[in-house]
């Protein structure tokens, strides 16, 4: 009951809230050309008042809609209800779109947290750390060229020949770099090992063995204690020991059993003696290791001292070399390593390589090295590496000189991929690092406002990457956002309308595709607003209506026609139609009769005047208008009104003879009455048929 | 008898035939005057404000026609609007187109025998002009 009469009073209030509109200003251009327009009543002065309305022709049926025009106004809502929805799809699959062409365009678009921290570590270097790595890699690139005549940096001839030994000293001075994270201490520990020989540890065993016994003769006789630290002594009667006596024992056989389980872990592992062939393969390891954390040039300055080693003249790379499974497998490929998907390597999982489907320079996999069966090999895939970092770095430099920041940004991205400790990427100045973030930061913001359809920063941050960049196009992302406002307040103006043809269902989605498309439009926000306030507005003036129309209150309805007039012409409640329509009729009735008095007055024909008002309908026969100048003019012809007075009473009564007499006594002082004299002519045939 | 004599004679004479007819005229106007003299008035406040009256009962009215207003269908009644003497109020009144040895006509003096009709109508069958 209740909802229905609430949903009866939204209708109403949808039915009407056009009507507001379409006389307004602001929605003219937009009005569909099926939209019935109804114009205002005119609203006629009551009589002896002055008019304050314009001048026009008072008392005129009230235009209503057709049913016809209402309905073709419902089937074009409906229309483009659905076309909303389709657009609705669209702007969706626009908007994915883009964001996969910003994502494409740089790689701070995607989610920070898939941003790999090398990527943004190497981004927010300091200018300091810079300048140190660029010292660090000198001295780094100073050893490789004492090993390696055939080093991408040698500047020297070949002729000049290798200095091992020069190389190990420079080795020594990198370890005081943090760059460095103890890789040259660690080469030059492989070193010593690979150089020096087979290595004998019978003598510490024999030690260990040694200290073994004493701990198990501690051991025993520090339980042989505690045990007699137990039970009463017999002569004295009193406890051996204390609890707090056997806890002290107890605890100095648990340190003494653990002393003897280190000792015993350490001889196992000393049971062995390292032969030639383990150290060369454990050094080949080493190299390989190196190779894969992506330090080329640690790697090429291993591959030096190999070649200086004892068994010169034997390069082979024992498969062994390589981690598990690696070395039987296919020459080249890429199984074992910690390339995306590979077991282990937490951080890339299997096909999930976040970059790999926004951005093909971004979809670079991990460093990947093949399985290469000698140190040559090794070096020329290192060597190769190496140029290749040499190369990027300068195509770098070019692309940010011309201002090519997309795709700097993306060889960036594959340097970090590739290259990470080279010195081609970590010597990167900080100003160019800067531009890069700058303008990856700029197209993350650009994301931002594309995500929440904040069409003004869109527009604002794209001028300026067209600014700063010339790779990234914008053009297509200014048209959007300066389309979507447009297209929002169309939206919302359509669901004015629908409001207008009652369908609320409509005028809602269309109000939520506006608000999903442009939420934060302050053009769009005013309209939605407006459209609420009207809404709301409407509600009142439709209890109102309904208030008016229960009470019959024909007066209110009449002077507020321009007001509840629409709302009530295409109000659902044919009811409601009806009565306010009857109200209308009514007041205007009681106009008309006063207008009637009001031109007998002035003919001083009173008595018509009196008659003028007597004669309107019960329904409005107590208005106090007339009720009040009915007293006014009796006053003015009291004998008239007496006769005609009674003249009814007896008329109503059934004695007819005597109302004749009464009316004919009327029309004394009314000649010619019309009324009175079709009276005498019905009464007076009757009397004088009898 | 002398000539002087004879102009008495004949000037009595002429004053007695004088007198006689003065008399009679005053006679007959006199007689006119009282026609229906021994009815009752019409109680017209009484039936105009609806009074029980009782019909058959004869009543003298007397009254100006203001309008002839309506002929029976048969031609035998007029519907005679009349006002009553001293009274500003219009009765109608229903009359025998015989009633009267003159035919009614507005601004006429009249004098009716009246009685209420069974619809309480005032009808008269005799009337006489004065």
């Amino acid at each position: 009951m209740h909802s229905a009469h609430f949903l009866q009073r939204s209708m109403l209030v949808g039915a009407g809230l056009c009507l507001g509109y379409v006389g307004a200003g602001g929605a003219q251009g937009q009005v569909a050309p099926g939209v019935p327009v109804v114009a205002p009543f005119p609203v006629a002065p009551e009589p002896g008042q002055a008019a304050t309305a314009q001048p026009g022709i008072f008392n005129q049926p009230v235009v209503i809609n057709t049913f016809e025009r209402v309905e073709m106004e419902r089937l074009r809502i409906a229309e483009e209800l659905t076309k909303t929805q389709r657009e609705d799809l669209a702007f969706r699959e626009q908007v994915v779109k883009l964001t996969k062409k910003l994502a494409s365009s740089s790689l701070s678009v995607a989610a920070p947290e898939s941003i790999p921290t090398d990527y943004r570590t190497f981004l927010s270097l300091s200018e300091g750390a810079i300048a140190t790595s660029q010292q660090y890699y000198a001295l780094l690139k100073s050893a490789l060229n004492d090993l390696t005549p055939q080093s991408p940096y040698l500047a020297r001839t070949k002729g000049e020949g290798a200095n091992p030994q020069r190389a190990s000293a420079t080795l020594l001075s990198l370890d005081r770099f943090a760059e460095d994270d103890g890789v040259s201490r660690t080469l030059r520990g492989h070193l010593a090992e690979f150089y020096g020989g087979q290595r004998d540890d019978a003598s510490r065993i024999r030690g260990i063995d040694g200290n073994l016994a004493e701990l198990d003769r501690e051991k025993k006789q520090l339980e042989f204690q505690m045990r007699n630290t137990e039970g009463n002594n017999p002569l004295s009667g009193r406890p051996r020991g204390t609890d707090d006596d056997r806890a002290a024992f107890k605890e100095r056989i648990a340190t003494v059993t653990q002393s003897q389980t280190q000792l015993r872990q350490e001889r196992q592992s000393l049971s062995h003696v390292v032969t030639e062939v383990q150290r060369k393969l454990q050094f080949q390891q080493y190299i390989v290791e190196l190779a894969f954390q992506q330090r080329y040039i640690h790697a090429l300055i291993a591959c030096g001292f190999y070649r200086g080693a004892p068994s010169k003249g034997d390069l082979a790379i024992n498969p062994q070399a390589y981690p598990s499974g690696r070395g039987n497998g296919p020459a080249g490929g890429a199984a074992g390593f910690p390339t995306p998907g590979a077991p282990g390597n937490v951080s890339m999982p299997a096909n999930e390589d976040p970059f790999s489907k926004l951005n093909p320079t971004s979809a670079i996999p991990a460093a990947s090295v093949p399985v290469i069966a000698t140190v040559s090999g090794m070096e020329a895939f290192l060597t190769n590496r190496i140029r290749d970092a040499i190369k990027d770095r300068e195509a770098m430099d070019n692309m940010l000189k011309e201002k090519q920041m997309s795709a700097a940004e993306g060889l960036l991205r594959k340097m970090v991929m590739t290259a990470k400790y080279q010195p081609e990427l970590n010597t990167i100045p900080y100003g160019s690092r800067q531009l890069i973030h700058g303008y990856g930061q700029d197209m993350r913001a650009l994301t931002d406002a594309l995500q929440s359809r904040d069409y003004a920063e869109m527009r604002q941050i794209a001028k300026r990457i067209e600014k700063t960049g010339t790779d990234a196009g914008m053009k297509d992302i200014e048209l959007f956002a300066t389309e979507q406002p447009s297209k929002a307040l169309y939206l919302v103006r359509q669901a004015e309308l629908a409001l207008k043809a009652s369908d609320r269902k409509a005028a809602q989605s269309m109000t939520d595709a506006a608000v999903a498309r442009a939420p934060l439009e302050p053009e769009v926000k005013d309209a939605i607003e407006k459209l609420q306030n009207l809404f709301l507005n409407n509600s009142r003036l439709a209890e109102d209506l309904e208030k008016v129309v229960e009470a019959g209150d024909y007066q209110s309805a009449y002077s507020r026609a321009n007001e509840f007039g629409p709302l009530a012409a295409q109000a659902p409640d044919r009811g409601l139609r009806t009565k306010f329509e009857m109200l209308m009729e009514r007041e205007k009735n009681v106009r008309a009769a006063l207008e009637r008095c009001d031109a007998f007055e002035k003919r001083a024909s009173y008595a018509d005047g009196w008659l003028a008002l007597s004669n309107v309908d019960a329904a409005i026969a107590e208005d106090a208008r007339i009720v009040r100048r009915m007293s006014g003019v009796m006053a003015k012809c009291p004998r008239f009104v007496a006769a005609y007075t009674k003249a009814s009473e007896h008329e109503k009564a059934g004695a007819h003879s005597i109302a004749l007499a009464w009316y004919l006594s009327a029309l004394a002082d009314a000649p010619g009455n019309t009324e009175l004299v079709d009276k005498v002519n019905n009464l007076g045939t009757q009397v004088i048929n009898r | 008898m002398n000539n002087n004599g004879r102009k008495l004679a004949l000037g009595a004479a002429s004053l007695v035939a004088l007198l006689a007819i003065s008399g009679g005229l005053t006679f007959f106007l006199l007689r006119k005057s009282n026609a229906f003299a021994n009815l009752p008035a019409f109680p017209l406040d009484s039936y105009m404000e609806g009074g029980k009256l009782w019909s058959h009962e004869d009543y003298r009215l007397a009254g100006r026609v203001d309008n002839v207003i309506m002929r029976s269908s048969s031609g035998e009644k007029l519907l005679v609007v009349l006002q009553p003497e001293k009274s500003e109020l219009r009765i109608p009144v229903v009359l025998d187109k015989s009633a009267g040895k003159i035919p009614v006509q507005r601004e006429q003096n009249l004098v009716l025998k009246v009685d209420l009709g069974p619809t309480a109508q005032i009808q008269s069958k005799y009337y006489e002009t004065r």
